[in-house]
């Protein structure tokens, strides 16, 4: 029967199934733009369809990539592979997560996910953030080190600068006071550098909102190419 | 007793990862490989458990709630698209959904973030603080400067943009990833020593 | 008693003008319960304290004294009046209408009112002083939604502005709320409605349609301008770099692409990743495709069975997917430690297209390059932090995620960074390869003019007010 089905797919012609899947597009596209206008029935008839589809894709996947090759790799072999039939057995578990009593039984699984997922976090900013980009902002700022010369120089400073910078926007992540009872000269100085700090922090915020300015724009840009291009195509092909 | 097992669980398991990373030894690599992979195939059950989720709630909206139709339609486009994910998983009709649902609609959603960016910038943009004074500046100097025209019809503003990220854009940027590594490591701290226990259900 | 909007004075509640300004009280909104001295609605009928009939004339009402004015803070000293109570100068009404309820300090010394709660017992609205920053101008607000990074973990905390932010307008604002919080027991929603200002100024319906078809006109121009403005001369040190690279791998060489970017971006992604592999598959390299993500592999997939809107197919005999690897740091932990232990090759020997995957790497330091292409700083800061640190890979990214991952760069844990946009634009300019960059360099000036218009009508246009009281 699957064959049956695959078979009569593939009967149709790649031209209908292109222009169908044309218009589709272009109506879904629409849909979701009627947002701008606040028109939000059609939005969430485009939203509800988007989540069944992209849920169904997702769990496709992952039992096609990750579930299906390791289960026959067990049936095969389960000697050899016994670990994943414990794992299995567990992911089991973790299904009755949201089904009321048996919720409890879900905890085991998510303990071990949470478990190793902190231990690969926590590694991982360690060694793989905080290490290196420390180990980069302490510098050696002698010119010299820079090749010497103009050049040298200037790209000491530049460093020294990256330096007091880093170190700046730093001080603005701290957020106690000295108050009347805790006179204390050296967080009084930590908030006026924490000042100066915020303001490079909003340097770089403003450097990363101009990025997200033209990606979104980017984006925009192909569905509206989509529209023009691809459907006024469609439409034109419709008047023959 | 039993938070007490599950606790143990997640903190030994986070604690063999942990050494494993750091120290060179054959025997943890192994157990370090057969966790791995092994939370490999749980977070493929948690890609499942999520639908299923997304299955009970909109059945019961389907009986109960007022946008039945909308759920009905979630629930017919998910068990389509789920039916021919599993039984023609690399076919001409998989990809056609992906090409032709799944594509148009993420991308719509997020070309929809430029009206709420461009929105978010008419507020942002008030000049009524030096902060607001500065992050305006910013914005406008670094999207100019990223117009491939500038560079072409002004190299020297080549080097400007360079500079600018090199310096003051990344002593800002370094500072938050910093800032959020050493977040993530507190996090983290907190869930191998067993302070908190999101993985528990409600305490 | 009413209140006098103007000195605050408290006057019979048959007074037309106040007795120690002047100043009429046909705008006061409240007036005191004479039992409990509680502030309450100027046309309520029972305070709302102690539900005294407030309707019932009373004989003799007490006449609360104006106390002496305690010393002022420097920062609440704006010039304005709090000048000795006992001078009684009748104030011209020529300054524009004051705010009706201020400086509770002293009403607080002057009657017998609840103390102010204890910000242990939870009282205290929550957020209060955030959305109080806002009304000052926190120009992060609403930005930080649409940022990469995890700013709610990073950014300073914004209950907690800066004083030299806050103006007296909003210390006296907070003083009267918690004051209000602490005499006024009206319900829980009515109290939120009163006490909390609309985080965010709602923009005007006919503003949010200017703004939007703005922005329309200017994505329109892409598809429309014949190119105007010239593009750049010569790609970036990064784009060149990348070239190079690929240029210079032999026919026997082992790629591999992580496609870490789902289809809201693959407009800006799409041309440069078509653009790779295509060179790749030129050169004869085998190229292995992967993805974090369930969209990404979509899109990889896209790339090798080709799609309507890809310039052409790829030949799926040097291309092939390898699958999904979920969970994100545990995914791509899994790879470094064993390519082989994340997608069980044997399985799959032969992959849809009857390719032989048997000369696939097992180990991650078998290929020869990793080039990821994402548009998530979490997923390649990921990717960056897990890697061992002999790999070193070559980034494309979005232009929202460029600047995030610059001081990676930095420290040489990316081998080259380039942004999606720009070097699609520089790679076509570089090659022979015809590709249609979106966003090239018109639509790029076009969006910068309507930014630049955006931030003039910002700040030419007036406010309105963020008072609903």
């Amino acid at each position: 029967m699957l064959v049956g089905i695959q078979n009569l797919f593939a009967a149709i012609p790649a031209t209908y199934l292109h222009s169908v899947g044309t218009w589709l597009a272009a109506i879904l596209t629409l849909l979701v733009l009627s947002y701008i206008v606040g028109y939000m029935p059609l939005y969430r008839l485009a939203g509800h369809l988007f989540i069944g589809v992209s849920s169904g894709y997702a769990a496709g996947l992952a039992w096609h990539t990750v579930l299906w090759p390791r289960l026959q790799l067990l049936i095969v072999d389960p000697a050899q592979y016994w670990t994943y039939g414990l794992f299995f057995a567990l992911g089991l578990l973790l299904l009755t997560r949201g089904i009321g009593p048996l919720s409890g039984l879900a905890d085991l699984p998510m303990a071990l996910l949470f478990g190793v997922g902190a231990a690969l976090a926590l590694v991982g900013a360690a060694m793989g953030t905080l290490v290196p980009q420390v180990g980069v902002a302490i510098t050696s700022l002698a010119p010299s080190s820079f090749g010497g010369g103009a050049t040298g120089w200037a790209l000491a400073i530049d460093a020294a600068l990256l330096l007091i910078g880093t170190l700046l926007v730093f001080a603005s992540f701290h957020h106690t006071q000295a108050t009347e009872d805790r006179p204390a000269p050296g967080l009084r100085l930590l908030s006026r550098a924490g000042i100066v700090g915020r303001k490079i922090l909003l340097v770089a915020i403003g450097a990363l909102f101009s990025g997200a300015l033209i990606s979104f724009y980017t984006v925009l840009a192909g569905r509206i190419q989509f529209l023009i291009s691809d459907w006024g195509a469609a439409i034109a092909g419709m008047r023959f | 007793m039993r938070r007490i097992v599950i606790a143990a669980v997640a903190v030994i398991a986070g604690l063999l990862v942990c050494l494993s990373m750091l120290l060179p030894s054959p025997w943890l690599g192994r157990v370090s490989d057969m966790l791995l992979e092994g939370t490999l195939i749980l977070a493929a059950f948690a890609l499942l458990l999520g639908l299923l989720n997304i299955l009970r709630t909109h059945t019961r909206a389907v009986f109960q709630g007022p946008r039945r139709g909308q759920s009905i339609l979630l629930i017919v486009a998910l068990l389509l698209t789920l039916a021919i994910g599993l039984l023609f998983p690399q076919s001409a009709a998989n990809a056609w959904v992906f090409d032709h649902v799944y594509l148009p609609i993420q991308a719509s959603l997020g070309a929809l973030l430029a009206f709420v960016a461009l929105q978010a910038a008419y507020r942002a943009f008030r000049l009524r603080t030096v902060d607001a004074a500065i992050l305006l500046v910013s914005s406008l100097i670094m999207l100019f400067l990223q117009i491939p025209a500038t560079a072409a019809l002004w190299p020297r503003l080549g080097s400007v943009r360079d500079w600018m990220l090199a310096v003051p854009v990344a002593a800002g940027v370094r500072g938050l990833l910093l800032g959020i590594a050493l977040g993530t490591m507190a996090t983290a701290l907190r869930i191998l020593l067993a302070v908190d226990r999101p993985y528990t259900g409600e305490e | 008693m009413i209140v006098c909007p103007n000195c605050q004075h408290h006057n019979h509640k048959q007074a037309t003008h106040c007795a120690q300004c002047g100043q009429p009280l046909a705008d006061a909104v409240h007036c005191v319960c004479p039992s409990c001295g509680a502030l309450n609605p100027i046309d309520g009928q029972f305070c709302q304290r102690c539900l005294t009939d407030l309707t019932v004339p009373v004989a003799q009402a007490p006449t609360v004294p104006r106390p002496e004015p305690t010393p002022e803070p420097p920062k609440v000293d704006s010039g304005k009046k709090e000048s000795a109570p006992q001078a009684q100068k009748p104030k011209t009404p020529e300054r524009p209408a004051r705010r009706k309820r201020r400086d509770c300090k002293d009403r607080s010394a002057q009657r017998e009112i609840a103390p102010l709660p204890d910000p242990a017992e939870g009282r205290e609205p929550k957020g209060l002083e955030g959305g109080l920053a806002e009304l000052g101008g926190d120009p992060l607000a609403g930005v930080t939604d649409v940022l990469p990074l995890e700013t709610a973990v990073a950014l300073p905390h914004r209950g907690a502005p800066p004083s030299e932010l806050r103006s007296e307008h909003e210390e006296q604002e907070d003083a009267h709320l918690f004051s209000s919080l602490a005499s006024e027991p009206a319900p829980l929603t009515a109290a939120a409605q009163q006490v909390l200002p609309p985080l965010r100024s709602k923009l005007p319906r006919w503003l949010k349609l200017v703004l939007s078809l703005l922005l329309l006109l200017a994505a329109g121009v892409p598809s429309l301008s014949p190119g105007w403005l010239p593009g750049p001369l010569t790609p970036s040190a990064d784009t060149s770099k990348l070239l190079s690279v690929l240029s210079s791998l032999g026919s026997d060489a082992q790629i591999l692409v992580a496609f870490e970017y789902g289809p809201d971006h693959a407009a800006e992604l799409d041309p440069v990743a078509e653009r790779i592999l295509e060179q790749l598959a030129d050169q004869g390299v085998q190229i292995h495709l992967l993805s974090t993500e369930p969209a990404g592999l979509g899109l990889a997939q896209r790339m090798l069975h080709g799609s309507d809107s890809l310039q052409m197919g790829l030949d799926d005999e040097q291309i092939q997917v390898l699958g999904l690897l979920p969970g994100r740091e545990i995914g791509i932990r899994t790879l470094m430690r064993s390519v082989e232990g994340a997608f069980r090759l044997q399985t799959v020997a032969s992959g849809p297209h009857g390719t032989d995957l048997t000369h696939t790497p097992t180990r991650i330091s078998g290929f020869d390059h990793v080039i990821l292409v994402g548009d998530d700083s979490r997923i390649l800061r990921a990717w960056i932090e897990q890697a061992p640190s002999t790999l070193h890979p070559l980034a494309v990214v979005t232009a929202q995620v460029y600047p995030a991952l610059v001081p990676y760069k930095a420290s040489g844990q990316l081998s080259t960074l380039t942004q999606g946009p720009t070097a699609a634009i520089e790679l076509q300019a570089s090659t022979s390869r015809q590709i249609t960059p979106l966003g090239a360099t018109d639509g790029l000036a076009a969006l910068f003019v309507v930014v630049l218009c955006v931030a003039i009508l910002a700040n030419v246009l007036p406010t309105k007010s963020n008072n609903t009281r």
